[in-house]
């Protein structure tokens, strides 16, 4: 009867260890053609970055990710595959768009506003839900971002005047 | 900002670009939804659509969506403009003339398939 008992438990923490390690890896995985076409945006010209990739490249790239949640082979696939061609578009778009493209900046439009402060590259998809339904704030869900013409305002009552980034300040910090 | 209309000569890839949208010009087009009709991947399909911005042949929009109700960013979208359409109807069909196999090969072609 202990023998049995004792397989039961290896077998349950086996089953329970293997899920966590599947959604570590899934995280991870995320992370991979989000990484790369990072790295390819880095070609672009850096006043074209914010119109081509934060604007264009990296909404694309998240929509087709999140449209193939629960399938993580065919988002890996799928994203690397479009961010690794874009390693042969870069140069050209970048030369191409020169002076065509202006750079938007909007209420909470684009994941440079949204993402203010918060390190890009270590979120997962269903972080940056998270962030895109709720704002940065890591403390609660009510710390949305706002930022108009160079006038910013945190979720915790801070503004910043001249376009500076809102850092987050923790609760009880001066 | 509203580009200048340039004349462009068409490529091959450009024409199976400009054809899914005149397909219904009001039709906004993503670049992954062009990456699958085109057959074309992102290396290849993004030149042509900055080329074809550039040259005022497409118009780009911003999806019209809560970011963060959506939980994503609101895509960029493209459209072919008012000026385009007829251009490019014309140079899709002179590029279809160019490609047409002469009228004695294609009916020996219709009668040879035809007899298999």
């Amino acid at each position: 009867v202990i023998t049995i008992v004792i397989v039961f438990i290896i077998a349950a923490l086996l089953a329970t260890l293997s899920g966590l390690i599947g959604d570590e890896v899934r995280g991870w995985l995320d992370l991979v053609p989000r990484a790369i076409l990072r790295l390819v945006a880095t070609r672009l010209p850096a006043d074209q970055r914010q119109a081509i990739y934060n604007e264009e490249w990296l909404p694309e790239l998240t929509f087709e990710l999140n449209k193939a949640q629960g399938r993580p082979i065919t988002r890996l696939v799928r994203g690397t595959w479009y961010a690794v061609s874009m390693t042969r578009a870069v140069d050209q778009v970048g030369r191409i768009l020169a002076d065509v493209r202006e750079p938007e900046r909007e209420i909470g439009s684009s994941t440079q506003d949204l993402f203010a402060g918060v390190d890009e590259d270590a979120m997962s998809v269903e972080t940056y839900e998270h962030t895109y339904k709720h704002g940065n704030n890591p403390a609660n869900s009510t710390g949305g971002v706002m930022i108009t013409s160079g006038i910013t305002f945190s979720g915790q009552g801070r503004v910043d005047v001249g376009g500076n980034v809102p850092q987050h300040t923790p609760p009880g910090a001066p | 900002m509203e580009q200048q209309f340039q004349d462009l000569e068409l490529t091959p890839r450009m024409a199976d670009v400009l054809k899914i949208f005149l397909e219904d010009p009001s039709t906004p087009r993503y670049g992954f939804e062009l990456m699958r009709a085109t057959h074309q991947p992102s290396g290849t399909l993004y030149p042509i659509l900055a080329r074809l911005e550039k040259a005022g042949w497409l118009s780009l929009g911003k999806e019209d969506i809560d970011p963060r109700a959506e939980g994503r960013p609101a895509r960029r979208f493209y459209r072919i403009t008012g000026r385009a359409i007829p251009v490019a109807r014309s140079q899709l069909a002179a590029l279809s003339e160019r490609y047409k196999l002469p009228n004695r090969i294609h009916s020996r072609l219709i009668t040879e398939s035809g007899s298999l």
